[in-house]
């Protein structure tokens, strides 16, 4: 300001140039610069204000990405903290010898392997969590403390929603079959287990990982099933074909068809229920509970199909599930341009139709929450390794999904189906269960992926659960009888 | 120990360089007699900032005495480019040096802990381009006639461009041109001849038919820079014509004009080239494409988000695996090692680089002068915001350097020109002023009206 009071005091000089400026209004002659200055002010103080922003708000966020590899880089100056059970037991920790090697070790073996994941891979919950692991607390003078005695501090624990109980009971369950189980709590979202097989043991990454890398696709170990498999979802998609036609026909009540063991439509192809069964009369409650083809296939004809299309999407099929560890995008493709044959197929949820088991999961837990679908999650809290508690997580809304009577009227049909349909293995239990089940055609041959899906008890839901048995299993009837073995150990 | 010594440089750093900012507005509003210590406090900071960081690497690379001798040198240079402002220009601006070396000193450091070789390059050039920009405020004092060339700045600017555009077309060259051995970015010095080209023809008149003139070939120069995917030097030459054509006409309705052309044409760029659309997109979701074209700007967020308020400590964060840090992301490398308050200050200095030169534009007599001033200023204030908005994924990126603190020749060589010519403004607006003190002891109608002007 006061170069500018001394540039008052100048006088023009005396010259011809023509290019010298007359600055007869002195009050205005710095103006325009002025002008420009205060823009270059605002500009470098929204900068700033921005960085602060970011580094206040969408830092955190931002930086915990598993392409971050400036992350793994903590791990020079920070032990990785542990990942517990939601009781407290270790599912995975860090052990540091003599010599200060350290090891990641899984005291669960097998067990856990898919959903606690692998260090090294950063999958599973040890990619989630990666930067809460090898955080600290941000205590300064801890920080330079551990500095000065030259040791590594000590990284946050991650206690899970995992209870060993169901997860050792759904491990035990599948036997050598592949295949996936899940179960969530429907109001929140918690994961209560997750279990994909075939499985490895982690313990041995560090020296089979790459022969691991090296097997195909069907036979591969290091695949999370439960969230990244992608299956035809068969019957248990009549869920959506079932709420589509009820949404679309006000007097669904009054459906009736009359089942002859298949049904052929012209111009398409003939469909048969399953093992040749003749239903005989129908409503759609009834064709639900016993899954009969010649409804479900036929239905497809009476529904508005741009709308089913965008029901479907609404329930997150073409859509990333975004659950934290990595998954599959579901795949539904049909809309009103769809020919004959694939409005039949789509029905029964064959066809192009592709699901990953989690995602199957999210919507039966959703008609169990009276249409509400929950974001899933892994991770309860984070805490020192004294247990104070670091970071809660607070339960997420991801979607409505349908109405609450839409609700209530889909779990109605889903208790049918195992009082009187095909959940016969509920019939006698202690618990009210409410399901569908599905068998699912993936190749020409006679095998079958098994099914089922559904949540207890029936008129307060507390676990949602979804099985997916893989084709040419063994040692067990059907999905229904492993979702039983998780459902007695839950309710025991 | 060595943890510890870092960890504590990282507080040093951050408290230095707050000290140094404030020092730098400080001494922007106190009277210049009173600037003395203002100066030498600002010195001692800065060789206090290059000392550490060159003591640290020194410590984190097995003590190579490579690291001593390059400090040294540095220090040497830096020297001498306050003390040889202070003998030869004692009129400039000295806190437009400081700033200037402070930046340099910055720069210096980081290009070493990323790339000694290349630390070495760019202070060779550094120094190479100071010793010939020593003479640029002598030289605009001596030559009256820089004013009266006009054509000359637009059309070898123009052929610059053009040739950049035909090697980068033939030869797929990056906007570069082979000289022998050494490359140079021409859209560096264009934008110097650019402002000079401006200034030169609004000195000569700014009626209707010259405005339109130069409009046409402004808008011929961001035309070659668009088609050469040089998007941030076509917005800077784009936002810099606007503000000369502010400057020269007093006429806000020119500029919103302006403006009014300038979007429909960035619309019209984004329907046609699929370059501009490109990096619209990167910059709108680049975690979609965080393997291909969105890596680069995901990497330059984790090293912000990572260095959080005191950075990592010099040397133990990874920029590196930004690509061209050292270039375009020269920020986000500064964020991470030495956090985000020494960040916002250097910003801050850069600001007032910026309100040093609008302070002398608005003191320069002759509208040629100021114009140039105005020109260089935007194109500075511009620039920084382009690449640290683009770094911090604020705006969409576009490949600008930080100026003195970003590795890069022409870079570095086109900012020490400018510089310098700002000096040479300051330098003779005070030669006026005693010019016009003698006229007045002898001229009494003068005198009066110096005592109205009180």
């Amino acid at each position: 300001m006061k170069q500018q009071v001394k540039t008052r005091n100048l006088k023009k000089k005396k010259t011809k140039e023509s290019d010298i400026l007359e600055n007869k209004k002195k009050g205005l002659r710095n103006r325009e610069t002025n002008v420009i200055s205060f823009i270059f002010v605002a500009l470098f103080l929204l900068m700033s204000g921005y960085l602060v922003y970011f580094n206040v708000f969408k830092a955190s966020s931002i930086i915990d990405n598993p392409y971050n590899k400036r992350i793994d880089n903590l791990e020079n100056k920070v032990v990785r903290g542990n990942i517990l059970a939601a009781d407290g037991q270790i599912l995975a920790t860090t052990q540091v010898d003599e010599e200060g090697n350290e090891t990641r070790y899984y005291p669960f073996e097998n067990v856990f392997c898919h959903v606690v994941g692998l260090n090294s891979a950063k999958t599973g919950i040890e990619g989630l969590a990666n930067f809460e692991l090898l955080s600290t607390s941000g205590n300064i003078i801890e920080e330079l403390a551990d500095d000065l005695s030259g040791e590594k501090a000590v990284g946050l624990d991650v206690v899970t929603t995992l209870v060993p109980e169901l997860q050792e009971a759904a491990y035990n369950a599948m036997g050598n079959n592949k295949g996936a189980v899940i179960a969530i709590e429907p109001s929140t979202g918690k994961v209560l287990a997750m279990v994909s097989k075939p499985d490895y043991n982690p313990n041995d990454a560090a020296e089979y990982y790459s022969e691991w890398l090296n097997y195909d696709s069907s036979e591969s170990v290091l695949l999370n099933r439960a969230t990244q498999g992608l299956y035809s979802p068969g019957s248990t998609f009549k869920i959506l074909t079932a709420l589509e036609y009820i949404r679309d026909n006000d007097d669904y009540e009054s459906f009736s068809y009359d089942c002859t063991g298949s049904a052929y439509v012209a111009g398409g192809t003939t469909i048969p229920c399953y093992d040749g069964t003749v239903h005989g009369h129908q409503n759609l409650e009834m064709a639900f509970a016993n899954s009969c083809n010649g409804v479900f296939s036929t239905i497809g004809f009476k529904l508005n199909l741009a709308k089913f299309k965008q029901t479907c999407e609404d329930f997150l099929f073409n859509k990333n599930l975004d659950i934290g560890i990595e998954s599959s995008v579901s795949s539904f493709s049909m809309d009103e341009n769809a020919g004959i044959s694939e409005i039949q197929e789509t029905g029964i949820g064959q066809g192009k139709t592709m699901i990953s088991p989690m995602h199957n999961l999210m919507i039966i837990s959703a008609i169990a929450n009276n249409g509400v679908m929950m974001k899933p999650y892994f991770i309860d809290r984070v805490q020192t390794r004294e247990g104070s508690t670091v970071s809660q997580t607070e339960p997420e809304e991801r979607a409505t999904v349908c109405t609450p009577t839409e609700a209530a009227i889909i779990s109605e049909y889903c208790r049918t189906v195992v009082t009187d349909g095909t959940g016969y293995a509920f019939r006698y239990t202690s618990y009210e269960v409410a399901g569908k089940t599905g068998t699912a055609q993936y190749d020409s041959s006679d095998r079958v992926h098994s099914w089922f899906v559904g949540f207890a008890p029936y008129d307060d839901p507390q676990i949602a659960f979804c099985v997916i048995l893989e084709g040419g299993y063994t040692g067990v009837p059907g999905a229904q009888q492993i979702a039983k073995s998780l459902l007695d150990a839950f309710f025991e | 120990m060595q943890l510890i010594f870092i960890e504590l440089s990282k507080y040093a750093f951050a408290f230095l360089i707050c000290f140094y900012a404030a020092a730098a507005y400080h001494g922007a509003v106190i009277k210049e007699e009173k600037r003395k210590f203002t100066y030498v406090f600002q010195n001692v900071i800065m060789f206090m900032i290059h000392l550490l960081g060159f003591l640290i690497l020194y410590q984190l690379n097995n003590e190579e005495l490579k690291y001593l001798i390059l400090y040294f040198a540095q220090f040497i240079y830096l020297f001498v480019v306050i003390f040889v402002y202070d003998v030869l220009y004692p009129r400039a601006s000295r806190l437009l040096v400081n700033n200037m070396c402070m930046l340099l000193a910055v720069g210096f450091v980081m290009i070493a802990r990323l790339d000694y070789n290349k630390c070495v390059k760019q202070f060779i050039i550094a120094a190479g381009g100071t010793i010939i920009t020593f003479f640029i405020p002598w030289l605009l004092k001596k030559v009256k006639s820089f004013r009266n060339m006009g054509w000359l700045y637009g059309f070898s600017g123009i052929a610059l461009l053009l040739a950049v555009l035909f090697c980068t077309e033939v030869f797929g060259a990056n906007l570069v041109l082979e000289l022998g051995p050494v490359s140079v970015q021409p859209s560096e010095f264009v934008k110097i001849l650019f402002v000079m080209f401006v200034a030169s023809m609004f000195n000569k008149s700014t009626s209707f038919a010259q405005t339109v003139k130069v409009t046409l070939i402004a808008a011929l120069h961001v035309l070659i820079l668009v088609v050469s995917k040089d998007l941030g030097a076509a917005l800077i030459f784009f936002v810099v014509y606007l503000m000369m054509l502010f400057i020269a006409t007093k006429c806000f309705w020119y500029v919103a004009a302006g403006l009014a052309v300038g979007s429909a044409a960035s619309f019209g760029a984004y329907k046609i080239f699929n370059h501009v659309r490109e990096r619209v997109l990167i910059w709108r979701d680049p975690w979609s494409t965080i393997d291909t074209t969105g890596y680069q700007i995901c990497q330059s967020l984790f090293a912000i988000g990572m260095g959080s308020w005191f950075g990592y400590g010099l040397g133990q964060g990874l920029p590196d695996k930004i690509p061209v840090a050292e270039k375009d992301f020269m920020f986000s490398a500064i964020a991470e090692e030495f956090g985000a308050i020494f960040a916002v200050a250097l910003l801050l200095i850069c600001l007032n680089n910026l309100i040093l030169m609008m302070n002398i534009a608005s003191r320069c007599k002759t509208l040629f002068y100021r114009l140039v001033a105005v020109g260089i200023g935007v194109t500075y204030g511009f620039q920084v915001f382009l690449t640290v908005g683009g770094a911090m994924k604020m705006i969409p990126m576009t490949g600008v350097t930080l100026p003195f603190v970003s590795y890069g020749g022409s870079s570095v060589v086109s900012s020490l020109i400018m510089f310098a010519l700002i000096n040479g403004m300051y330098n003779m607006r005070q030669d006026e002023v005693e010019a016009k003190n003698e006229t007045a002891g002898k001229n009494k109608k003068s005198k009066k009206e110096k005592n109205k002007g009180k």
